[in-house]
Formats: C-alpha cells, sequence, structure tokens
C-alpha cells in the first residue's frame, strides 16, 4: 500500500488553475511525471516556477471541449512519457460574465451551452480518449472534478449544476464500465476553493444578483468548518484517490467542502 | 384526497410517446385542459387520440429549439390563458447507434444530440414557462429523469449524465422558484415496457459484450417486473395537482424497487 507516485504519468487538466496548479505540485512531489493541460498558456507557465525541484512536467495548451485537442493532448503525453497511469479530469468553469450567476428565465442559451461544454462535454472527451490509453497500459486511475453543486441545487446556477451532476454520473458510468480491465474512476465534490473562480464568481453575484431572499436557507451560510478550501485540500483527495492506497475505491463521488452538504 | 386536475392548463412534452400519451390521457380523465406537444404530427395524433373530449391543443415543436420552446409556450397562453402544469417530458436514449455504448466507442455528434433533447430541452422549457407561471400566482413542473440519473449503468453515458442534470436542474429551478409557488419536481422512472426499452435492448445485443444481460427484463427490480407507462401518468397527475402542494426539489423513482 502506498501514495507514492514514483514512475507513473499523470495527465492533469485545467493545471493553470488553482486546484489543478496544487495537484501538478503535489503529484509532482509523489514522483510522478506531469502532463500540464489548460487552454491558458499563462496559467501553465506560472506552473512551472512553482514545480519542486527535479520534476518531470510538460504543458500542453488544450480546450477540452475540442475533440482534435483533447485527443491531441493524449498522444502528446504517450508520445512524451509512454503512458497514462492517472487523469484528474479537472478542467471546469463557473461561467462567463453574464453566465456565471442567472436566474432560469435570464439565462441565454450560449451562456448555457458554454458551461456545459467545458464541464461536461470536456469530462466526457477526456474519459472517452484516455480510457482506451489505460485498458492498453493494464490500469490506471481516474479523477473528475464535480462540484458539491453535483449533488444538489444552487439558485442562480442552473447550467453549473447541471454540468457537474452529469459529472457525477459520468464517473459512475465509467466506474461500472472498466473496473475489470483494471482502471478506477471516482470523482471528487469540492465547496467553494480560495482562488480565481471563487473570487470571480462572488465579483459576479455582486454585480448580477438580486439581495438573496428573506428566507435565505442554510446553504447560504458558511461551511461547519468556517473557512472556504486552501486548493492544496482539494488535490489532497485527488491525489489520495489515484493512489494504491485507494485500490478498493471504485465509482465514488467524495465530498470535500468543510461539512456544507454533511446529511 | 384524489389527485384531479379541474381546469388547469397541463402543457405535455414527448406527449406522443409511450409516456406521454398515457399521461395526457389520466391528465385528461382528471379534468385538465391539454396542450400536448411533439417534435412530429404523427405524435400529435396519438396523443390527441388519448384526450377523449379534453380542451385540447397540439404543437408540433422541436425542444432543442429556442423558437418553437417560446412558441409553444405563447400559443399554450393564447389558447387558454395561463400555464398550471409543465410535463417537461421529451427526451430520447440516443437511437440505435447511441442507446448502449462503452464510452470510448460514443461519438460526439451522439453525445450532443442526447444532451440537446434531454438537458437543453428541458432547460428550455422552464426558461419559458416559469414566467407564465410566475405571471399566474404559481404553477407545478415535472422533469422527466430517469433511474439511470441515480444509479448510472454501464453503455450509457450520455443518458445517464444528462438525466443526472435534470435532476440537478430540476433542484436548482426548485430552490429559485419556491417564493413564487413555482413547485419543481423530477421523476426518475425505471425500465418500462415501450419504444425506449426496445431501443436499449437492440442496442445492447449489437453493442454490449455478451449482449443483453441475463434477467434484464425482471432480475434486477424487485418487483419483478418492468412498469407500464400507466404507471408514470399516475405518480406525474399527483405532482401536477394540488395534493403535492407542500412537495418540491424532489426526485421520484418510479422503479419497482430498484433504487432501494
Amino acid at each position: 500500500m502506498s501514495q507514492s507516485m514514483s514512475g507513473k504519468v499523470a495527465v492533469i487538466t485545467g493545471a493553470g488553475g488553482d486546484v489543478g496548479g496544487a495537484a501538478a505540485i503535489l503529484f509532482a512531489e509523489h514522483g510522478a511525471s506531469i502532463v500540464a493541460v489548460d487552454r491558458n498558456a499563462a496559467g501553465l507557465a506560472a506552473l512551472h516556477g512553482r514545480m519542486p525541484d527535479g520534476a518531470q512536467m510538460v504543458t500542453l495548451e488544450a480546450d477540452v471541449s475540442d475533440e482534435d485537442q483533447v485527443a491531441g493532448y493524449v498522444r502528446r503525453a504517450q508520445e512524451t512519457f509512454g503512458r497514462i497511469d492517472y487523469f484528474f479530469n479537472n478542467a471546469g468553469i463557473e461561467g462567463s460574465r453574464t453566465g456565471a450567476w442567472r436566474l432560469i428565465p435570464d439565462l441565454s442559451i450560449e451562456d448555457f451551452e458554454l458551461i456545459l461544454a467545458v464541464n461536461t462535454t470536456g469530462v466526457f472527451l477526456g474519459l472517452k480518449h484516455v480510457i482506451p490509453v489505460m485498458v492498453e497500459g493494464g490500469s490506471g486511475a481516474i479523477v473528475n472534478t464535480s462540484s458539491i453543486n453535483g449533488l444538489k441545487g444552487a439558485r442562480g446556477q442552473v447550467a453549473y449544476v447541471a454540468s457537474k451532476h452529469a459529472v457525477t454520473a459520468m464517473t459512475a458510468v465509467t466506474a461500472k464500465e472498466w473496473a475489470t480491465s483494471g482502471i478506477r474512476v471516482n470523482a471528487i465534490a469540492p465547496g467553494a476553493i480560495q482562488g480565481r473562480m471563487l473570487r470571480d464568481f462572488v465579483e459576479i453575484i455582486q454585480a448580477n444578483a438580486p439581495p438573496p431572499p428573506t428566507n435565505a436557507p442554510a446553504r447560504y451560510m458558511p461551511p461547519p468548518i468556517e473557512r472556504w478550501a486552501d486548493p492544496r485540500e482539494i488535490a489532497t483527495l485527488a491525489h489520495f484517490l489515484c493512489s494504491e492506497d485507494a485500490s478498493y475505491i471504485n465509482g465514488a463521488c467524495y465530498s470535500v467542502d468543510g461539512g456544507l452538504i454533511a446529511l | 384526497m384524489t389527485a384531479r386536475l379541474d381546469g388547469k392548463v397541463c402543457v405535455v412534452t414527448g406527449a406522443g410517446g409511450d409516456i406521454g400519451c398515457a399521461t395526457v390521457a389520466l391528465m385528461a380523465a382528471r379534468g385538465a385542459l391539454i396542450v400536448a406537444v411533439d417534435l412530429t404530427a404523427a405524435g400529435l395524433a396519438r396523443a390527441k387520440a388519448q384526450a377523449g373530449t379534453a380542451a385540447f391543443l397540439g404543437v408540433e415543436a422541436d425542444v432543442t429549439q429556442e423558437a418553437q420552446v417560446a412558441g409553444y409556450a405563447a400559443k399554450a397562453q393564447a389558447r387558454f390563458g395561463r400555464i398550471d402544469v409543465l410535463f417537461n417530458n421529451a427526451g430520447v436514449e440516443g437511437g440505435p447507434s447511441a442507446a448502449w455504448r462503452l464510452t470510448p466507442e460514443v461519438s460526439r455528434a451522439d453525445f450532443d444530440r442526447v444532451f440537446a433533447v434531454n438537458v437543453t430541452g428541458v432547460f428550455l422549457g422552464m426558461k419559458h414557462v416559469i414566467p407564465v407561471m410566475v405571471e399566474g400566482g404559481g404553477g407545478s413542473i415535472i422533469n422527466t429523469a430517469s433511474v439511470a440519473g441515480i444509479r448510472p449503468g454501464p453503455g450509457q453515458i450520455a443518458y445517464a449524465a444528462s438525466k443526472a442534470a435534470v435532476m440537478g436542474m430540476t433542484r436548482t429551478a426548485a430552490l429559485e422558484w419556491g417564493e413564487k409557488s413555482v413547485r419543481v419536481n423530477c421523476i426518475n422512472p425505471g425500465p418500462l415496457e415501450g419504444r425506449m426499452m426496445e431501443q436499449i435492448i437492440s442496442g445492447m445485443a449489437e453493442h454490449r459484450p455478451g449482449g443483453e444481460p441475463a434477467g434484464l427484463r425482471s432480475g434486477f427490480i424487485p418487483m419483478g417486473r418492468w412498469g407500464r407507462p400507466s404507471e408514470i401518468a399516475g405518480v406525474v397527475v399527483f405532482l401536477a395537482s394540488d395534493a403535492s402542494s407542500f412537495i418540491t426539489g424532489a426526485l421520484h423513482p418510479i422503479d419497482g424497487g430498484m433504487t432501494a
């Protein structure tokens, strides 16, 4: 049993973001070679300076909602390192300035489809192209990034909620399909995380949202752990679920939310 | 309290399908005025045949096209003055090429098609009907999800993801619109006798390693049989009626115990 990733190859999408970047660093600290994928070149460039000494990493610019680019990052990973052992299928967006927080009747179909394209189609395409490489290699572990909003609703976020519920379901589908090929597929369901997405979201909601309803329920309150997560606290769960210590965990969606949606 | 729908204007999408027809029949029998929406004229004719003497408006529309969704909402309002109930039911399993496929074999086009109908279509229905209901002082929306959204199975990545998305949209809409007395629920049918399961079985026969699994027709289900469309309609009518006046944001498995 081990949390070592020595000699293993990890593909991480959204690696230019807060959670993906923290995962790239953490996986590299445990010995993995990293294929860091993001559509934002600046985010990838910034990651280089934060990696541990001696880390093996290639960075690839790609839009996960474009199938050719997904096939491309998978091919480059194989060409560079010969295999894929871990896949942190993590790229996701909260939506545009106009789409991240809107009541249903006010949300444009363009904003709706943008969120689904990255968060749902992007995760589907990643699974579609990475799974055959793992089957060829005889094993693998995949972690998809869902959200607490993949398990519950959220006012003003119909597209985001739909997209993350879909991720939770795709995790179960692929876990059942590929278990006999030695591939485990799990999801993580983070709550609010300190970082770019939360900063932008708070700004957008302040600009767009009507005042909260008078009967604002408990879900507007902070989590029982009275702070937002550090991105590294999300990355540690993704790392654990990829590692050998999680060898019997398959098809699960683990919350990492400070107790926000505790039953 | 028997669930009655006297005088309620009920919009049913996918009205020509198995669940749609059974629901139109029961809604009409319980006093509803029917607005049937279907992709084809043939589907509308099937729905009309179920409506008996009830007031009936048929609208041919593709739920993936926003202008046509806005059109069915406007036509319902123009004819009957209000919308009390939306049975947001139109959905597809993806046709023979996508009804059962391992994930790496699913084409982007098939994935997108399932999402366009099952997810975007449901979103657009809520987007255009909610304001009409708010104007009328409230209403009830029932979205058709599936047991596949609760217990996603292999070979169903697009369908299962789309139905989970419907569950999420249902919860979100309930949170947003409860204050305005618009209730939003979803139903989660298990396998039913009818067209869709025939497609899924032929998809399994062709694409699933080992073909149709043993016990598919009864073994997975504590009640030992598939459901009938009329057994879905009963739950839809209950959720549409005032008998369910404090139920919102909830899932409703109708599956003979399959997800227990």
